[in-house]
Parts: structure tokens; C-alpha cells; sequence
């Protein structure tokens, strides 16, 4: 299933960093490793794919600034925590900032695959929502400003006589309009045209 | 229910019947003989299911099941022994309609006709009262015991044990605490405010601690007490007891008086001071009490002031100023003491016995953890000694001066290397300059330019040699006057015999000279009549100068001869200048002018001869006329030889006047002749005055009736050295020795006295009774050993120590006590002490009784009349070899429990550390697990990777154990070779996780190779950490950018220099003074004690521990440690 993942492994103690990379790959996962947050920083791209593992206290920046560093580069790559001494507060920051989770070392013995597993569906979720936001917002371009404007009408829930009485339009034009922005919008209901704007909308928002 | 003790009471006839019938327990009553039933009630009846009239076939044991079947046996027996009732508990009752049935049993007699019945009562046992009761039962048993426990531990604990409660008063204390705080009773204590048991100086701060233990926090904490006995320093710790709902209702604390742990420190301190100067006087004064009394004094200030220690405890020091106070020492010692620093000061002190001497007093303040003054370290020292001697050195000196000046002579003195370091008024005069301008090599300036070099040659050739000096000099006065003076210089000898200066004296002879050459000139007229007189003819031609007749005497005078002498010219016999500075040739045709002007120039000249000698001559000129031809005939006369005999006599005469004997010449009658000037100053008299009187005078000995005598003795032995005694004008008597000889001079006979002064000779022999009475007496052992090894003296003390008698121990070699001196070695130790001059060893001797004790010995080599010795002063140091073992010991411990703390402080770190290798094992093995799953032949090479790497990540683990079990073992101290650099890495392993933990940077600079050093590792190990982690902890406030560690290491010739330097904010002055104080601590978590340990375990491997700091710029320790021998 995630056999085009690689699991991103940082731990500046060199033998830990072996052997979570020995342990990731006995997973049958692609592993790859860097002694500092910095180096991996250095790596990473926006569209990198998969999850990290990192070691919470390192020389230099911490596993806590490094999640912090990919957010503001808008990498949304999951983050596992690993520490030897989980403080509540630093688990809390780590959860709300978005990580899979926050592990103890040494932890128990499918810890590390769970968060892995979850950290790769996620990351799979992630690209696949992208993907359909992307395409929405390319259908969405091709509406024109007109669709658009009785588009806005809609998704707010206002019938058809309302709107045409607001755009100083006929009903008639109205309901062509609709038919067009289905069609353009490829969306069989109402329903599902709403949760597409919204979906976009999430993006944007999340974004 | 009714209870047995009813049944006891109750009338049997009248209500047993209702008591029987109604009572909720089952009875039976029974035939004790054959234990058949009788009678039941109605309770019985119906658990047992049996009616009335089936009672008779029952027997009443059958009721029961027991697992011991003599059990109801045994109850019956015991109610008939106690003809009272019988209890059993948990017995089963067997025939019960309920089924099998736990009760209680009660047996009982009833006293009934024609013999009494069993009763036997069964009572239910209720399923949860059994539970109830057993654990009631076993609930008290447990308080019981821990009653019992507690009470004995807290009752026999070595250390205060007490409990506060919620009115902060003291509401329990064990006996060692009642003992603690001075108290006979706790109720001496108990209900009073815990608070006012705490000094001043600490109350606020276990108020707050206080208060936080009632929310329930624990506390320790150090505190000063106000005891009853004084203020004392404890330890101690608050544990909160909550009760049911959580509230603390008391506080419980255990308490340790760490006074003496604290003082012990201090006395360690002191200790070593009090080592380094084992003959000073220590006495230390408690600056917490009133009147600063003193606390402790040592034997040498016992022995310097005469008084014991109990006489001494509890005074202050001014007692020793008897009623001579108000001295300026004291004032300045008492605004020291009240200033609290450093201090030394002369005092006129009193021994016991009311003597004076004088106390060179040095004070020094005491401090503890805090900083405050808590004692007085005085170092007392007699120097009475050195104050007598420097007081007669002052009087000698101005006797000295006062001389110089008013002698009629010029005085000076040099020193060793013939600078001048002192001249009269009158030797500036002749030498015509003021006396500064004279000092160091200023005298060379003012001699006259021909006699300039000369004079610095043969000047420099005495002070050479140390010889005497003597000569006449020319000084040129800055009017151009010349003085002739007469220098005289002296080696001036110091009692080894080598020249320390010269004492010299000049005399101006302008006059003398003057005078001679007036009346030589009137001889020389005359000689100028004959023609083949002795003197030197010559005539000379005014114009060129040249000779035109000369005799024989000319020839020898200038060493030449007449075809020589025919092409000179007259100057060519002069110097350059006269001895007054004049030019020769121009001095010359100026008297031969006026030679030719008809006068007779008669005057002294100095001559070259033809090898450039001078020659000092006296010259008469005359004029003689021929023609137009102006000729001179000059007279010439060498002076040489007068010179010298002159100089001759006047050594003899200045020799006479000035030598230290005085001298006398006496005559038949016993008047005196002659005397010479050191006569007149040692008696007091005026020349004049002496010569009219007689030895009788002067000389108590001699009255005027026994003079004759003496004189026929005199006359007949010819010599005769005796002791006498010489009366003063003004009444004293000096000692004197008299040296006379007899002689006839020109018929007459007269008797020559030389007397000389021996007051310092009697003196220095009385010193050297007492002296001698001071080594018999002395308290240490004293020998005198020859070069042969033989002991030739020994005190009291020596023969005491080592239990033989004098005799026994004379006959004795050094080597025969001494287990260090052994008859090879003695040669080599000789000459070493020879060497030395003096030398301190620690060594062993042995006893007569075979036992051996230590001691430490200072031998001196001395050389007296001819023979050489040395002589040993024994001291024996068992006590402080065992007290110095001891501190030893106590450091040692003191450093284990340190780097236990130490090691209590790095526990994260450690546990980090420790947890990281087995977190990577963990996950290696988790990886070979998945992989075997799945056994590819790639998943299998991994396996065998990871594998690999899991060992290392033991060993890794390993490693760490093993350093730490390593630096918390306590081995005994032990110095081996340890490898420097090996020991940093260590080191710095062990701390690795604080420096990762506080984003330090660690940079090493080790010097090139190997380092060995000769100490212990782990203490050496101890150290480094140490200073490791307060570097780290130093920079917890600075930017996490900056934080750097640098340890660099140097190599000297004798030792290496280890530097620990820190990018912290360093230290403040006042801090680096105090820094390697005991419970100095910068940390606020800090005991205090690393540095100070620290420094300790350096200092005894030989080493020092030192820091630098500049504020801003981070502290640096240093430490030094002496190369292992073999490794230099």
C-alpha cells in the first residue's frame, strides 16, 4: 500500500538513527535518514510525500521546531514524535500542531508501525484531497462571472425567483444559468455542488 | 444474649427456667460422668433439629466436630480445674439442621443435686464478626507493633527527632534532641514556638519553609540553633503528616547537629595554617560571643606566654597586655577585629610570670558558609628577640655616626665591592666635594686627574684581595686648590671572616707636605755649594731647553746615560702635568724665569724617568748668566725613599691610635707614660688626664702597695695575659683582658699594656650558659653527632624519648636509633647536611624496648673550634602522622560522598544515557524480528548488520555502566600512573548528556601525546567533572548560541596544566577570593563543596587549582598535576 512512501528518519544520536531506519525498513518501507533537522529541512520539497520520524531534544533545532518549520513552508508532511521524557505540555503543543503522535522510547512494539501506518494514510488522504481540490477549483475556473455570481446565490441556499429578482434577471435566465454550472461543475445535486465550493473553501481557509 | 458473667449471678431455682428456656443460644445440659444430655432448650432444640424426648440419646461430644477429638475432654477438665467456666472458640457444631456450623462453646458447672451438671452454651458465630474480629485483631497487633517499633526508634535515634504542630509549636521531642538543644527535660521545650528556637539570621527563611510544609511540601534546609548551651548549626528537615482528609496536622522533623561537621572544616583550615608555622603561637577567639573570648590556643602559645590553656580559654587576648594597655598595636588590632579583616601588629605583652616580651601578633578572620566572621585565627610570635637586637643594632649605629661626626678625621665607608656608601663631613671637605656627590663611585671625581687612574687600579687590586688600602691622594677643590690627603681603608670583616666593606679614613697632610718641602729647601741650598753632592746637577739651556752639563746622580735619577741624555730635552723628563695639574712645561720656564731674574726657586717636582716612572724630587734652581746665553742650573733630589719612610711612621702611629685594644705604657711607679686614643675613649678620660695618674686608678686589682709586686713578677716572666676589671670615669667597670710585656728602652724600663675590652665576650659566654641550659631542658630531643656518627650530646628529653640513660645512648651511633640513617649511607648524609647547612626529614626512630615512633628531625650542621657536628632536634609526630592519616581517611570520604551527590545530580543524564543504546537495541531487535519473518537472502545480510550493531549498542551501555560504577566505587586512594588526555575523554563522556542538554559546545586542545601523571584516577576524574559541570551550570543564563566549553591541556617540564575555561558571565571579585571556601556555593542549589573538595584532592597529588576570571568573559580553572617521574 505505501510502497512509494519513504519514512523520513532525524535523530542526531547516530546508532538511534540506525536502528529506526533498520526498523522502518524491516517494515518493507522505503527509510531515509538525517543526523539534523536542518539537513532534512535542506531536503524537503512541498510535494515530498510520506511521514517523518524525529527525535524531540537535538543539537540545534528541536523535533518541535522542526514541525513548526515544515507548517510555515506549507509542507503538510505528518510528524512523529519520539522522546525519552514526554512532558505533558510538550505533547500537547506536538498534538495541536498537528502530530501523529508523540512516542515514548523506548516504546512498546507496533507503536512505531501504528504511527507510521496512520502518519502514511494520512499523508495519502492529504495528496488525494489536493488532488480533488485541485480539480474543483479548475472546474470552478471555468465558470464565468456570471455563472459565478448565481453560483454564490445557490451554495447560499436562495431560491431561484430571489435571485433573479436580486440580479435583475429574468427566472428563466436564472434556471439556464443553473443547468450551466451543473454541467460545467459536473455535480449531480445541489448537495454535492455546495460540498465541492466548500471543500475549495476548507483549503483556502486551512491554507 | 446473656453473658457468662450473668449466668454466674443469676439464682439458678428461681429464673434459670426463664433464662434457659428464653436465651438465643443453644444449651445443653449434661451428666458430666458419662457426658449424656439431660436437658436442651428451645434454641436447641431447634438447630439441632431434635425434640425433648430425644435428648437421652444423645451424648453431648457428639454435638461437636473438633480437630483434635480431646478437645471437649479437654474442656471439661479445664472447667472442673477452674470450677468456673470453660471457653472454645470456632468449634464446629456437627448435628445442626443448617448444615455444619462455626460457634463459640462455653462448659459450665451448675450446681445441682446429688452432683452438679454440665452446661454447655453454644453461640453462633456470625460469618462477618469472625472477619471483623480478625482483622480487628490482626489491625491492632500491627499498631502494636508499630507502636512499639516507632517508639523505640524514636526514642533510641542518635539524632533529634520532633514534630510541630499546626500552631507551629514544638509538640514532641525525642532524648537525643532534648540532649541536642541543652535540655535536661522535653518539657523544657515542648509547647514553645518552633521559630524561637532559630536564630535571627535563618527565621525567615524556615518561617517560609515552614508554612509551605503545612501545604504539604517537604523541605531540607540547614539552620542556626539557639540552644541552650549556644548557638549550635544543625540540619534538619520538615515531613508533613497528613491525616485522614488530607489536611496536615503536624510536621515532623529529624534534626543533626552538623556544628562539629562545619567547625572540623573550619579546623582543617586552621589545621594547615597552624602546620606551616609549627613554632608560632595559634590561639583562636569565638567572634560570635561576647568579648570575643578565645576558644583554643596551642603549646607554643602556652609556652611563649607562660600561661596553660585553662588559664587562657575564655579570655580575651588583651589580658596578655597586663596593665600596660592602651599600646598602639592594641587600638589597631581592636579596628581590625571590629573591621574584620587581616591584621599584625607589636604588642608588649606579659607572661604569666610578669616578663615583657614583645608578640608579633597576626590575626586573621575566620568565615563560614555565609560569609560571616564566626572566629579570630591569632598567630602569635616572641620576638623579643629580634626587637633587643634590632634596638642595640639602632644604638650601635648611632654611636657610630655620632663618632664620625665629631672625629677630627674624614671617615668612610664602603661596601663590599669599594662603593662608597658613607663619608663624614670632614672627608667631603678634603675631598672638596659635598657627600653626595662622593657616594657609590662619586669619590673617583674629586682625586686629581694624574692620580685618577692609579688610584681606582690599586683601589680595585685591594677590594680584590680584601687587602688593606693605603695612599696619598691629590683632591681638586672646584676653586682649584689641590689637598693632599692620606687615605687609609680597612677590610671590614663579619664574623665568618669575609670582607662585608671597609672602613677607611682620610687625613688632610696639605699642611704636613708644605712644611717638609720648606725645610728641604733649606738643605737643598746648601747641597747646591758642593758639586759632587748626592743630588742630581744638571744645567739647562733656557731657550731649547736642552742639557748643556749634567753629573752622574743626573744619569742615575733619570736612568739614562750621557750620549742619551745629550739629545734630549728637559721635558722630556716631565709628565705631562704636575701632581697639582699644572703643565710641566709651562710650570718649568716659569720658575727658570725667575731663576734668571736672580731668585733661588727652590720647589718639589715630579720626574719621568726614561721608563716612565715617576720620580718625586725637590729642585733648587739658579740662574746663570753667559753672555747672552740664559742657563739653568737645577739641583735635583729624588724624594722617593722620604716619602716613604714618612708614610712608614705615620702607619705605625695611626696603627697605635686607632686599634681597638687601648694601650698604656707604664713605668716603674705604675704611672702611665703613654696611652693612646682608644684608652682615653673606652676609660673616659682625657689624654692629659691619664697621664697623671696610675694602674691604681684605674685598675682596683692593682692598689699602690701590690704594684711593686707585680712589677718583679712582670719583670721576671717578661709577658702576662690576665682578666681584670678597668674602673670608668664615671664609676662602671668594664671586663678586660690585659696583655703586658716588660722592655727596656733606652735604659729605662716600662711595661706595655694592651688592654682589651671583653664585656661582649663575657656576655656571649654567659648566652651560652643559658643557652646550654636551654638545649639540656629542652622539651624536644636534642643530640650532637660527630662525623663519625657517635653521638656526643644529648639532652634530657632525648634520653626520655627513647628510654636509654645518657651513658648508654653516648656510647651509641646515630644509625642505632635512627632507622633512616643507616652506617652505609652516613658519609653521603653528612656531607648532604653539610651542603644544606641545615635540613628537615621525617624519619623513625627506635626505642630501647624495641618499639619504633615517628619523628621529625632537623639536623644542622655546625662547625665550632675545629670540628664539625651536627646536632638533630627530635620531634616525635605519632600524633600528627596519626591525625594527618585520619584527615586523610576523612577526605577521602568526604570526596566519595561528594561525587555521590554529584552523581545524584547527573541521574538524568545518566538515565539518558543509559536508556538511548537500549532503545537502539530495542529497535534493532524489533527489525531482525520483522525481517525474519520474511527470510530473503537481503533481509538476512541486514540481519546480520543490525546484529553487529546491537552489540555495539551494548557495549555502548556497558561502557557507560562501567565508568560510573567506576567513578562512585569507593577504592581506597590509591596513585598509579593515569594517562591524562584518556581521563578528559572520560570525563567528558560522563557529563555528555548535560553539555548535549544545555547546547554546549565542547572544544579540546590537548598538547601533542601522551600525558602521565602520578595520581588517583577517580578523584582526578572527581575533579574534571567538577569543573565540567559548573561550567555548564555557569552558563545557563547566556545566549544558547555562545555556550562553548574549552579543556586544553599543556605540558610544562615538571608538570601538566589542565584548563577548563567557560563562556559564562564569570565571577565577581569577592567571589574568587572565597571560591574554593567549603559551602561556598554561586549555584542556588548548591552544597558548596565540589571546589573546595576539588581543590583539596589536587593539592594532595601535588598540584594547585587556581581560577581566572574576567568578568563578562567566562572563568577558566586551572589545575596542575606533577608528571609521573618516569615520564618527565
Amino acid at each position: 500500500m505505501f510502497e512509494k512512501a519513504t519514512v523520513y528518519i532525524v535523530d542526531d544520536d547516530q546508532q538511534a538513527r540506525e536502528s529506526v531506519t533498520a526498523l522502518v525498513q524491516s517494515m518493507g518501507l522505503t527509510a531515509l535518514a538525517f543526523p539534523s533537522a536542518e539537513e532534512f529541512l535542506e531536503h524537503v520539497r512541498p510535494d515530498t510525500h510520506g511521514c517523518v520520524v524525529t527525535d524531540l531534544r537535538m543539537i540545534g533545532m528541536s523535533g518541535i521546531e522542526l514541525q513548526d518549520a515544515l507548517r510555515q513552508h506549507e509542507i503538510m508532511l505528518p510528524v512523529i514524535l519520539i522522546t525519552a521524557y514526554p512532558r505533558t505540555s510538550l505533547t500537547v503543543r506536538a498534538m495541536k500542531h498537528g502530530a501523529i503522535t508523540l512516542l515514548e522510547k523506548p516504546y512498546e512494539d507496533d507503536d512505531l508501525w501504528d504511527a507510521v501506518r496512520e502518519g502514511l494514510l494520512r499523508d495519502e488522504q492529504q495528496r488525494e484531497k489536493r488532488l480533488r481540490q485541485r480539480e474543483i477549483r479548475k472546474r470552478l475556473e471555468s465558470l464565468s462571472e456570471k455563472q459565478q455570481q448565481v453560483m454564490e446565490f445557490m451554495v447560499e441556499g436562495i431560491a431561484n425567483k430571489v435571485i433573479a429578482r436580486r440580479l435583475d434577471v429574468s427566472i428563466r435566465t436564472v434556471e439556464n444559468r443553473r443547468h450551466e454550472i451543473f454541467e460545467k461543475m459536473q455535480a449531480k445535486s445541489l448537495a454535492e455542488l455546495v460540498q465541492m465550493v466548500f471543500t475549495v473553501r476548507e483549503e483556502v481557509n486551512a491554507g | 444474649m446473656a453473658s457468662i458473667t450473668d449466668l454466674q449471678t443469676i439464682d439458678w431455682a428461681a429464673s434459670a427456667r426463664t433464662f434457659f428456656d428464653d436465651s438465643d443460644s443453644a444449651m445443653f445440659v449434661f451428666q458430666p460422668q458419662d457426658l449424656q444430655l439431660v436437658k436442651v432448650n428451645a434454641c436447641a432444640e431447634q438447630w439441632m433439629g431434635i425434640s425433648w424426648s430425644q435428648v437421652s440419646n444423645f451424648r453431648v461430644d457428639e454435638l461437636l466436630e473438633s480437630d483434635d477429638s480431646d478437645s471437649f475432654a479437654d474442656l471439661i477438665a479445664a472447667c472442673r480445674a477452674r470450677q468456673s467456666f470453660a471457653t472454645a472458640e470456632s468449634v464446629w457444631l456437627r448435628r445442626s439442621q443448617r448444615g455444619p456450623l462455626e460457634v463459640n462453646v462455653t462448659v459450665g458447672q451448675l450446681p445441682a443435686e446429688p452432683e452438679p451438671l454440665g452446661l454447655l452454651i453454644v453461640r453462633e458465630i456470625d460469618a462477618s464478626d469472625n472477619l471483623h474480629r480478625e482483622l480487628r485483631e490482626t489491625n491492632t497487633r500491627l499498631v502494636q507493633q508499630r507502636e512499639a517499633q516507632y517508639r523505640l526508634l524514636v526514642e533510641n535515634a542518635p539524632l533529634c527527632i520532633h514534630s510541630i504542630d499546626v500552631q507551629r509549636r514544638l509538640s514532641s521531642i525525642n532524648p537525643a534532641g532534648t540532649a541536642m538543644m541543652g535540655a535536661r527535660d522535653p518539657g523544657e521545650l515542648i509547647g514553645r514556638d518552633y521559630l524561637s528556637f532559630i536564630d535571627q539570621t535563618d527565621r525567615e527563611r524556615i518561617e517560609r519553609l515552614l508554612t509551605e510544609a503545612y501545604q504539604g511540601h517537604t523541605a531540607d534546609f540547614e539552620f542556626t540553633c539557639l540552644t541552650e548551651t549556644g548557638k549550635r548549626r544543625f540540619k534538619s528537615n520538615f515531613i508533613p503528616i497528613t491525616d485522614a482528609d488530607g489536611e496536615v496536622k503536624k510536621v515532623i522533623g529529624t534534626t543533626e547537629d552538623i556544628t562539629g561537621r562545619v567547625q572540623a572544616l573550619q579546623q582543617l583550615r586552621i589545621n594547615s595554617r597552624a602546620l606551616a608555622v609549627a613554632d608560632v603561637g595559634i590561639v583562636i577567639a569565638d567572634a560570635r560571643l561576647d568579648d570575643v573570648p578565645i576558644v583554643y590556643c596551642n603549646a607554643a602559645f602556652q609556652r611563649i606566654t607562660g600561661y596553660p590553656q585553662q588559664e587562657v580559654l575564655g579570655r580575651n587576648c588583651r589580658f596578655l597586655q597586663a596593665h600596660d594597655q592602651g599600646q598602639p598595636g592594641a587600638e589597631e588590632l581592636s579596628e581590625a577585629l571590629s573591621a574584620q579583616r587581616e591584621c599584625t601588629v607589636l604588642l608588649r605583652n606579659y607572661r604569666k610570670d610578669g616578663t615583657m616580651f614583645w608578640n608579633e601578633l597576626s590575626i586573621s578572620p575566620v568565615r563560614d558558609e555565609s560569609g560571616v566572621v564566626t572566629h579570630f585565627a591569632g598567630f602569635s610570635k616572641d620576638i623579643s628577640a629580634r626587637v633587643a637586637a634590632e634596638s642595640q643594632l639602632r644604638d650601635s649605629e648611632v654611636r657610630f655616626r655620632t663618632l664620625c661626626r665629631d672625629a677630627p678625621l674624614g671617615i668612610f665607608l664602603t661596601d663590599v665591592d669599594g662603593r662608597c656608601n658613607y663619608v663624614n663631613e670632614i672627608g667631603a671637605r678634603i675631598c672638596g666635594q659635598s657627600r653626595q656627590a662622593i657616594y657609590g663611585d662619586g669619590w673617583v671625581r674629586t682625586l686629581h686627574p694624574d692620580d685618577r687612574s692609579r688610584i681606582v687600579k690599586a683601589w680595585k687590586a685591594a677590594v680584590r684581595k680584601q687587602q688593606k688600602f693605603e695612599l696619598e691622594a691629590r683632591f681638586c677643590h672646584a676653586d682649584g686648590s689641590i689637598t693632599w690627603g692620606h687615605v687609609w681603608a680597612n677590610p671590614h670583616l663579619s664574623d665568618q671572616g669575609e670582607a662585608i666593606g671597609y672602613v677607611g679614613s682620610i687625613v688632610d697632610v696639605t699642611e704636613r707636605k708644605q712644611a717638609l718641602r720648606e725645610l728641604e729647601e733649606s738643605e737643598r741650598r746648601y747641597r747646591t755649594l758642593v758639586e759632587d753632592a748626592p743630588e742630581a746637577i744638571m744645567v739647562v739651556d733656557m731657550d731649547d731647553g736642552r742639557f748643556v752639563d749634567w753629573n752622574d746622580a743626573t744619569l742615575k735619577l733619570f736612568r739614562s746615560d750621557a750620549e742619551t741624555i745629550a739629545g734630549k730635552f728637559l721635558w722630556d723628563f716631565f709628565p705631562e702635568k704636575q701632581p697639582d695639574g699644572r703643565d710641566s712645561s709651562e710650570a718649568a720656564k716659569e720658575v727658570m724665569r725667575a731663576s734668571l731674574g736672580g731668585e733661588s726657586p727652590a720647589f718639589e717636582w715630579m720626574h719621568v724617568d726614561s721608563a716612565g716612572n715617576e720620580i718625586p724630587c725637590e729642585i733648587r734652581l739658579t740662574g746663570l748668566m753667559f753672555g747672552d746665553r740664559q742657563l739653568v742650573r737645577g739641583t735635583v733630589t729624588d724624594i722617593s725613599q722620604r716619602i716613604a719612610d714618612q708614610r712608614q711612621l705615620r702607619r705605625t702611629r695611626l696603627a697605635v691610635e686607632s686599634t681597638s685594644d687601648a694601650m698604656f705604657v707604664i713605668n716603674e711607679q705604675g704611672q702611665f707614660i703613654d696611652v693612646n686614643q682608644t684608652a682615653c675613649d673606652r676609660l673616659g678620660y682625657r689624654r692629659d688626664e691619664l697621664l697623671t695618674m696610675t694602674v691604681s686608678d684605674i685598675n682596683p686589682n692593682y692598689p699602690m702597695e701590690a704594684w711593686p709586686g707585680h712589677w718583679r713578677d712582670l719583670k721576671e716572666a717578661k709577658k702576662a695575659v690576665y682578666e681584670s676589671v678597668h674602673l670608668k670615669k664615671d664609676g662602671t667597670s668594664i671586663p678586660v683582658e690585659i696583655s703586658k710585656s716588660f722592655a727596656t728602652v733606652g735604659g729605662e724600663e716600662f711595661a706595655f699594656a694592651f688592654v682589651r675590652d671583653i664585656t661582649e665576650r663575657k656576655k656571649v659566654e654567659t648566652l651560652l650558659e643559658s643557652t646550654q641550659f636551654a638545649v639540656d631542658n629542652n622539651v624536644s630531643a636534642i643530640v650532637r653527632i660527630n662525623s663519625a656518627g657517635r653521638l656526643i650530646y644529648v639532652n634530657h628529653a632525648a634520653c626520655q624519648d627513647l628510654q636509654y640513660s645518657r651513658d648508654e645512648l653516648l656510647s651509641m651511633h646515630i644509625w642505632d636509633i635512627d632507622l633512616n640513617w643507616p652506617e652505609d649511607d652516613w658519609l653521603d648524609r653528612w656531607n648532604q647536611i653539610k651542603h644544606a647547612g641545615s635540613s628537615m626529614i621525617e624519619t623513625m626512630h627506635r626505642r630501647k624496648d624495641g618499639s619504633v615512633v615517628d619523628c621529625e628531625v632537623t639536623a644542622c650542621y655546625v662547625s665550632f673550634d675545629g670540628e664539625d657536628f651536627v646536632f638533630a632536634f627530635c620531634v616525635d609526630i605519632t600524633d600528627r602522622k596519626q591525625a594527618q592519616q585520619r584527615l586523610r581517611q576523612r577526605e577521602t570520604q568526604l570526596a566519595h560522598v561528594s561525587r555521590l551527590s554529584t552523581m545524584g545530580e547527573m541521574v538524568a543524564g545518566i538515565a539518558h544515557e543509559v536508556n538511548q543504546p537500549l532503545y537502539s537495541i530495542l529497535n534493532f531487535s524489533k527489525a531482525t524480528k520483522n525481517n525474519l519473518a520474511n527470510p530473503t537472502e537481503k533481509n538476512l545480510q541486514q540481519i546480520a548488520t543490525w546484529n553487529h550493531q546491537i552489540t555495539e549498542a551494548a557495549t555502548r551501555a556497558g561502557g557507560i555502566i562501567k565508568r560510573l560504577r567506576a567513578f562512585v566505587s569507593q577504592e581506597p586512594v590509591e596513585c598509579s600512573d593515569v594517562e591524562v588526555h584518556s581521563l578528559i575523554k572520560d570525563a567528558l563522556e560522563l557529563v555528555a548528556y548535560e553539555i548535549k542538554q544545555a547546547n554546549v559546545t565542547i572544544q579540546t586542545d590537548f598538547c601533542p601525546g601522551s600525558v602521565v601523571v602520578l595520581a588517583d584516577r577517580v578523584q582526578t576524574q572527581q575533579v574534571l567533572v567538577n569543573l565540567l559541570i559548573n561550567a555548564v551550570e555557569a552558563m545557563e543564563r547566556s545566549n544558547p548560541e555562545t555556550r562553548r566549553i574549552a579543556v586544553r591541556t599543556r605540558k610544562y617540564e615538571q608538570y601538566i596544566e589542565v584548563a577548563v575555561s567557560d563562556s559564562g558571565p564569570g565571577f565577581h571579585d569577592c567571589n574568587e577570593r572565597t571560591l574554593f571556601d567549603p559551602f561556598m556555593s554561586t549555584k542556588d542549589g548548591g552544597m558548596g563543596m565540589g571546589l573546595a573538595i576539588s581543590k583539596t584532592i589536587i593539592e594532595s597529588f601535588g598540584g594547585r587549582l587556581t581560577v581566572e576570571s574576567d568578568k563578562n568573559e567566562g572563568a577558566t580553572f586551572l589545575f596542575t598535576l606533577p608528571l609521573a617521574k618516569n615520564h618527565v
